[in-house]
């Protein structure tokens, strides 16, 4: 691929105004992407700066190393993170995620990143309190720099291209790691097929985290029972348009339910079985549609029946768990947009 | 000194999209009026349908899409062609 365009401007001008001024920014303070940045990043991988890594939606703009690195520097970002980021651009782009759709939907949704296996040691990532917050330069970096190629490369343009009603604050930066030494269970990543020793990005589009309190609940039946409470609320796609939820389960309440000997699927199925609403509230709103193919339920979902129960999601497998956070009693219920995550390694 | 800025940005794609080209008359026209299967577009879609039929005698058809989010399917793509021109609506 071509290489970058490059722009040469006055000693004297404001870098960041210039920055601004050309639409390369989320509206926060960037690092120019000098020459001599986008070079030092480049040394944080052995791939070619032409190479191309994907074309990315809804403009489709060619998503080369250089041009991934440039978004690194503006971001903030260390030369390790950029395979972190890479990996990223590989699985957001990976067609089942529909990131055109997302990118240009009236719906909030954006892409999170989340990253298992040694890179989370490397690069000194956060996976425990506070992880979804501000303060760990790899999780705030990596995750902007992710959301900078997404309006600077797939040209989602706030208002004219990405048409969100609303919004989310995740659109500035939406990065953690998983807290795989305080988990009962296997990390995201070995449960998808990878080595412990390697290191992995998921992406997945995604609402929000919304808070599950229960400070109260010592065993794993009352405390999933809540946690299925706060996810089936009306109102979520998930009641349609089916696709998959995620669950950031905090350390403390996974270990309450793994020490009634719940395995992860365990828990996983209790939460398919429970986080349900009635065919007669659900069709109140959200995107019910009066025919069958408005609504992707199960065909095992009698329709006709005002009591029958709507699952979330078609199968167990499509609630994806992690564990992060630190101490503390809160887990986080993150709806998605109807498409699946994507894993891919970190090279 | 001058300061030399590696461009971030797709760049091709900022060249600017033309629309379709436009019917000279929608007078006996055939439309296909593609429908992203969200309710709001299908009642605008087919307001539209009846008042093309109405004040210019346009035969119309609704077509719907498989998923909102998602590009037609090829076949869809290959049905529009047998039509003069396509109204779609988005619904939201």
């Amino acid at each position: 691929m071509a290489a970058a365009a490059r722009h040469s401007i006055a000693d004297a001008d404001d870098a960041f105004q210039v920055c601004y001024d050309r639409g390369w920014t989320d509206g926060l303070p960037v690092i120019p992407p000098t020459e001599e940045r986008v070079a030092a990043m480049l040394t944080g991988t052995t791939l070619a700066p032409s190479a191309l890594i994907a074309k990315i939606p809804p403009a489709w703009g060619e998503a080369t190393v250089e041009k991934v690195a440039a978004n690194c520097v503006m971001a903030g970002c260390l030369p390790t993170y950029l395979p972190v980021v890479i990996a990223a651009v590989k699985a957001m782009t990976n067609p089942v995620m529909n990131l055109n759709g997302m990118q240009c939907s009236t719906h909030l949704s954006t892409p999170l990143v989340v990253v298992n296996g040694p890179a989370r040691i490397d690069l000194q990532m956060n996976s425990g309190s506070n992880v979804f917050g501000q303060g760990n330069r790899a999780n705030a970096t990596i995750g902007r720099a992710v959301k900078l190629i997404l309006t600077n490369i797939g040209g989602a343009i706030p208002g004219v291209t990405d048409k969100a009603t609303l919004g989310h604050p995740g659109k500035y930066t939406y990065c953690i790691a998983e807290n795989e030494e305080q988990s009962p269970w296997d990390p995201l990543h070995v449960e998808r097929g990878f080595k412990r020793e390697q290191s992995a990005v998921t992406v997945f589009g995604c609402e929000a985290p919304h808070n599950v309190n229960n400070q109260a609940s010592q065993n794993a039946q009352d405390l999933s029972f809540t946690i299925a409470d706060t996810m089936a609320t009306l109102g979520k796609n998930m009641f349609y348009a089916q696709g998959e939820v995620m669950l950031v389960v905090c350390p403390s309440h996974a270990e309450t339910i793994a020490r009634d000997g719940w395995s992860k699927q365990h828990f996983k199925e209790y939460l398919y079985e429970k986080a349900r609403k009635p065919v007669r509230l659900v069709k109140l709103g959200g995107l019910y549609g009066r025919e069958v193919n408005r609504n992707f339920w199960p065909r095992w979902v009698n329709r006709d029946d005002e009591n029958e129960m709507v699952p979330m999601v078609r199968r167990p497998s499509e609630i994806t768990v992690v564990v992060a956070g630190g101490t503390g009693r809160h887990t986080a219920f993150l709806p998605g947009w109807a498409t699946p995550s994507v894993t891919v390694a970190v090279e | 000194m001058p300061i030399t800025l590696v461009d971030p940005s797709a760049e091709q794609a900022a060249t600017a999209q033309h629309g379709a080209a436009r019917l000279d008359s929608l007078h006996g026209k055939r439309i296909a009026l593609l429908d992203n299967i969200k309710h709001n577009a299908e009642y605008l879609l087919l307001e539209v349908g009846e008042r093309l039929k109405r004040d210019f005698n346009c035969e119309t058809e609704l077509i719907k899409k498989k998923t909102y989010t998602r590009f037609a399917e090829p076949h869809i793509i290959d049905a529009l062609k047998k039509y003069d021109g396509v109204i779609t609506a988005v619904g939201d």
